[in-house]
């Protein structure tokens, strides 16, 4: 079935690659959601299964189209595992959602194989074993779920109810697509004969115990080969026999007989089943009639409730089984069309949810839903179809005004029914089981309550109560559901799942900072995304071209050819021009954006896994994910985040022992935000902080530094852990110890020209902030003259500029000057000393002194004059050329003359330094 | 024709290559004439203003801007550990690539682009470790004359023992 191919890598296959992670990305979030969710016993809400399951599906549906079957085999299992959640009949517990994870893993593995390789091939192991493990869970749940129906079916009537309904419930798309291959068509031949083989041992005879074990045999091996083709629909049918046979026939105290209309009876669809594999290459079993197909007594009675209106109007009725093939497409033509209509409206409901043009829309293209799904025999929709309308009618009337509740509650209603009829569309029989708390839904909207009133009225645990509500409004529809709840079988799996939920799901919600709420959440996203995706070289290139569109223009206001001449018209034009410029660059800036959210949820992923490897409980709160930072520079954050992470969890937050009340959870929070030209990416821990004494000591051992103690400052001594190599730890982890993060962490934000400032207290935490440059290349600057060199400062890092006459002037006694300004001494750089250039001005009053500030540090640097202030592109200086301290970097002035940029922190630093012990210049 | 014009296209650029095998730009600095492979030389041009940057080592003069692109220069007499001239009119740069880096180079003057056969040039003197020795490359021979032919590489990246640490 595999063969062993290279894929060929073209633009869309590219792009749903990236899609892809993306959508791992988004889910994996989800599933560790869930998964905390369990661990504190919430029920898991349905729509972020849904939202889970839609991604594996997604990812299936556009790998299978480019034939990357082992891309498919994983996602095709992943989902089969979620349906069990989805359908509601199995519970996800830990380790499901763990596996699930590593399913999202493997196939991030193999689209980056795809990427690199060209190829997914040569990884099966990896795949099967990822494939094995979803398997065994799949497994545990079919058995527990033969149980199940072999206690429920009491009868043989019962019993082929059960297959029914178990049919209706795992179709699934299959992951042998198009044709059938060869090994299809031997198993449909060797599938085939084992039929036989069974009818030749059990019809007309008493079985024997050697009977029992070869029909048992055979059985087995029916399973075995369709569970490998991908057939689970045919090794469900079979699975179910096997359970069902073991009820009837193999117990003990019968000895059965099987006559030929009984054996027809439970063979007959399997050979069904084969025979459409034979067809399609598809095991997705024929729907059947409509009625009474599901065991569910609210489905059942709907339906029958249905039968009631059909009798109404005989004669009119098809079933969607006798539909002819260019009707269905008809039918799904119309209902589409429809679908996207409601859609529409309904977003527009949302701006004007008064607008009568609108409502009346709503409401025909449900009367149509209704009219084409009754038409085909679709009576689920129909009924829902014909709830929806006769609310818009009501709001027509003005007998109720839609709120916002309402307007998601039939959004959800409106998605609901297009995921039917797109399953219905792909062949599935996918029967709508939130019909009930869909109908319910809308009822509510019908009643007319205010917000808060209807989802109290959810939480009433006496719902037939908020039933009564309803008054007179209550119909034919309402009796039937009121019957029912009654008898106390009726459920609201939707809402209880939400809405009980509720406070739970804003706990989770601001433990992880997920602001969007998962509910509507993630349609309502993708509906609004507006999007191209543009190669990250060809926004580099904007971006230079608009840097020299800057110099250009900087070329032409300065050019000395105009200069001291009176042109008018010129400098409008300037002007104009210029400001035309700035907004380019802002654009140009903002496309380079995007919220580091997705680097923010990685760490969720992290978290989890390193809690769960570590054994500690720690919980991840995540704030300000929206906030922009360069593309490059959350590329370049997330690396040191992991580190950060991690060694939050590994060194800094304690195991809490289970006796132990006194300790607190692990608690980990990443916060961005702006600051000033810059953006802060902070990560707190609330552990037991650094260790200076023992930093102190590995620094002095490892010779890193040679001071003594008390010469340092605690904040140095802790700023020592970003030295290359330096760890404190004795043994390496396997999380960490090797002393390479934080050196990671350094290297990077040198990288983008950030800094990482630690800060800890012993037995609260530790806090890293990492400050990064807004942006990378276009700075506000001040252009200033040193003696001969022109040089730039960056305007944002500028307090003020004084002139100050000698008495303000204080000496050190190694010559370090200082400033009195308003009261603070502020030190002052002198270019020409630290560089040891030649200055003009030597005397304090013929110069000028620039005051900035960095992290509340101030130094006020000496200058000759100031030139003028402009946009600066920065230029790196030639890596041929070391870094300089002090100097970040150049940028070519107007008249073509480079100047170079000084580096504020750089030359605090400096300034820092020499303090105290004069250098001599090596120059 | 398409198929034609490429050929005529390769051809040219086989040419091309075959043209820059051997040549050699030639300089002067003092009396001494160097060269340099063809090659690497990206363009000569004028002096310009340097812009000096603080904290390098003395033959790297500074950056110029070279159309928009910041490009360092070094002043090969300086890094020859010769005393460094007054720049004249026919001071100029030689703009190399290295390392997928440009670097200017000032020398004293821009002679000629020579034509040194491989079988020319010989090695450099193994005697006599003058300090520039470890730059040179080969001795070029061209009639009675001999070109100094330099490796840029080592001339930009060789500091094993800089000129600042051997004066």
């Amino acid at each position: 079935m595999i063969e062993n191919k290279t894929i060929k890598l073209d633009e869309d296959l590219l792009s749903f690659i990236v899609e892809s992670r993306e959508i791992l990305d988004d889910v994996e979030p989800h599933l560790i959601g869930l998964g905390q969710r369990l661990e504190k016993n919430i029920p898991p809400d349905e729509e972020t299964v849904n939202f889970i399951f839609r991604g594996f599906h997604t990812i299936k549906g556009t790998a299978a189209f480019y034939h990357l079957d082992n891309v498919v085999s994983v996602a095709h299992k992943a989902e089969t595992l979620l349906e069990y959640f989805r359908s509601g009949k199995e519970t996800i517990n830990g380790s499901c959602t763990d596996i699930l994870c590593q399913a999202c893993d493997v196939m991030g593995f193999l689209f980056n194989k795809i990427e690199s390789a060209g190829s997914e091939m040569d990884h099966e192991d990896k795949v099967k074993s990822i494939i094995h493990r979803l398997n065994g869970r799949i497994e545990v749940f079919k058995k527990k779920k033969v149980v199940e129906t072999s206690s429920s079916s009491m009868d043989y009537e019962g019993f082929s109810r059960g297959e029914d309904r178990n049919s209706k419930r795992v179709s699934e798309s299959d992951v042998t697509y198009g044709e059938i291959g060869r090994s299809t068509q031997l198993f449909i031949a060797e599938f085939r004969s084992l039929v036989h083989g069974i009818e030749e041992i059990c019809v007309g005879r008493t079985l024997t115990g050697d009977d029992r074990s070869k029909m048992k045999e055979i059985l087995q091996m029916m399973m075995d080969g369709a569970l490998f083709l991908g057939f689970d629909q045919l090794g469900h049918h079979v699975d179910i026999i096997v359970a069902s046979l073991e009820k009837k026939l193999w117990a003990d105290d019968q000895q059965g007989m099987v006559d030929h209309d009984d054996f027809n009876h439970v063979f007959d669809d399997l050979l069904t089943t084969v025979n459409r594999i034979e067809q399609t290459g598809w095991d997705i079993p024929i729907v059947s009639g409509h009625g009474g197909q599901d065991d569910d007594p609210l489905v059942l009675s709907l339906s029958e409730n249905g039968k009631d209106d059909r009798d109404a109007t005989p004669g009119s009725r098809g079933s969607w089984r006798s539909l002819s093939p260019p009707m269905k497409d008809l039918f799904f033509h119309e209902a589409f069309q429809c679908m996207e209509h409601l859609e529409k409206h309904l977003n527009f409901l949302r701006e004007e949810r008064l607008n009568r043009t609108w409502q009346t829309e709503i409401k025909n293209a449900f009367h149509l839903i209704k009219g084409s799904s009754g038409m085909a025999g679709h009576n689920d929709l129909e009924l829902i179809a014909h709830n929806a309308e006769e609310c818009f009618e009501a709001v027509l009337d003005d007998r109720i005004i839609l709120d916002e509740w309402d307007l998601k509650a039939l959004r959800h209603v409106v998605l609901e029914m297009k995921e039917t009829l797109d399953g219905l569309k792909k062949g599935q029989s996918r029967i709508l089981f939130k019909k009930a708390a869909l109908i319910h839904m809308i009822n509510q909207i019908r009643s007319g309550l205010s917000c808060d009133e209807k989802e109290d009225a959810i939480h009433l645990p006496d719902i037939s109560r908020d039933n009564r509500q309803k008054g007179g409004e209550a119909d034919k529809q309402d009796g039937v559901l009121e019957g029912k709840e009654d008898g106390g079988s009726f459920r609201f799996p939707l809402f209880e799942a939400d809405m009980h939920s509720e406070p739970e799901r804003s706990l989770i919600k601001d433990e992880q900072g997920r602001e969007r709420g998962l509910l509507w959440g993630g349609e309502r996203r993708k509906s609004e995304r507006k999007d191209i995706r543009v190669s990250i070289e060809k926004l580099d290139e904007l971006m230079n071209l608009v840097g020299e569109l800057v110099l250009a223009e900087n070329m032409v206001s300065n050019n000395p050819d105009i200069k001291d001449r009176e042109l008018e018209n010129f400098e409008k034009a300037r002007d104009h021009l210029r400001k035309i410029i700035r907004d380019l660059q802002d654009v140009a800036l903002a496309v380079r954006m995007v919220p580091i959210s997705s680097v923010f949820r990685k760490m969720i992923r992290q978290v989890h896994d390193l809690s769960m490897k570590s054994g500690k409980r720690v919980s991840l709160k995540i704030i300000g994910e929206d906030t922009e930072i360069d593309k490059t520079a959350a590329e370049m954050i997330s690396d040191p985040l992991v580190h950060l992470v991690r060694n939050a969890i590994d060194h800094g937050i304690q195991k809490n022992s289970a006796g132990d009340d006194g300790a607190v959870d692990g608690r980990i929070v990443i916060e961005a935000r702006h600051e000033g030209g810059e953006i802060l990416v902070i990560v707190r821990d609330n552990g037991k902080g650094l260790d200076t004494e023992k930093i102190f000591n590995k620094a002095v051992a490892s010779g890193i530094v040679k001071q003594n103690q008390s010469e340092m400052s605690r904040q140095d001594i802790h700023n020592l852990i970003f030295h290359p190599g330096f760890s404190t730890c004795d043994t390496v982890t396997p999380l960490s110890g090797r002393g390479v993060g934080m050196d990671v962490v350094k290297q990077n934000m040198e990288k983008i020209k950030g800094q990482v400032h630690v800060f800890s207290q012993p037995f609260r935490g530790t806090t890293f902030v990492m400050r990064i440059p807004l942006t990378l290349s276009i700075i506000d600057g001040m252009l200033v003259r040193v003696g001969m060199a022109s040089y730039t400062i960056p305007l944002l890092s500028i307090r003020e500029t004084v002139q100050v006459n000698e008495e303000r002037v204080i000496q050190i006694m190694d010559g370090q000057e200082m400033i009195n300004l308003r009261g603070h001494l502020i030190p002052v750089i002198r270019l020409d000393h630290m560089y040891g250039l030649e200055a003009k001005t030597r005397e304090m009053h013929e110069g000028l002194l620039v005051v900035f500030e960095h992290h509340k540090e101030m130094a006020a640097l000496f200058i000759d004059q100031i030139i003028g202030e402009q946009q600066t592109v920065i230029k790196g200086l030639s890596g041929y050329m070391e870094n300089v301290e002090g100097i970040s970097g150049c940028t070519i002035l107007g008249d073509g003359e480079v100047s170079l940029i000084l580096d504020v922190a750089g030359l605090l630093q400096k300034a820092r330094f020499s303090e105290g012990k004069p250098r001599s210049k090596v120059i | 024709m398409q198929g034609e014009n490429d050929f005529i296209e390769d051809d040219y650029d086989d040419e091309d290559e075959n043209t820059q095998k051997d040549k050699y730009l030639s300089f002067f600095i003092g009396k001494e004439e160097y060269c340099v492979g063809v090659a690497c030389v990206i363009e000569v041009i004028g002096m310009q203003k340097i812009t000096h940057v603080p904290e390098m080592p003395d033959f790297l003069k500074g950056v110029i801007n070279l159309r928009g692109q910041v490009i360092p220069v070094t002043d090969i007499r300086v890094r020859f550990g010769m005393d460094s001239l007054l720049y004249n009119d026919r001071t100029c740069i030689i703009v190399v690539d290295v390392r997928d880096s440009h670097v200017g180079l000032v020398v004293d003057s821009v002679n000629d682009v020579l034509d040194i056969p491989g079988e020319q040039v010989e090695a450099p003197p193994s005697v006599n470790r003058h300090y520039g020795n470890r730059f040179i490359t080969g001795l070029g021979k061209i009639g009675e004359d001999v070109k100094i032919i330099l490796d840029i590489q080592k001339l930009l990246f060789d500091d094993e023992d800089t000129s600042l640490d051997n004066r």
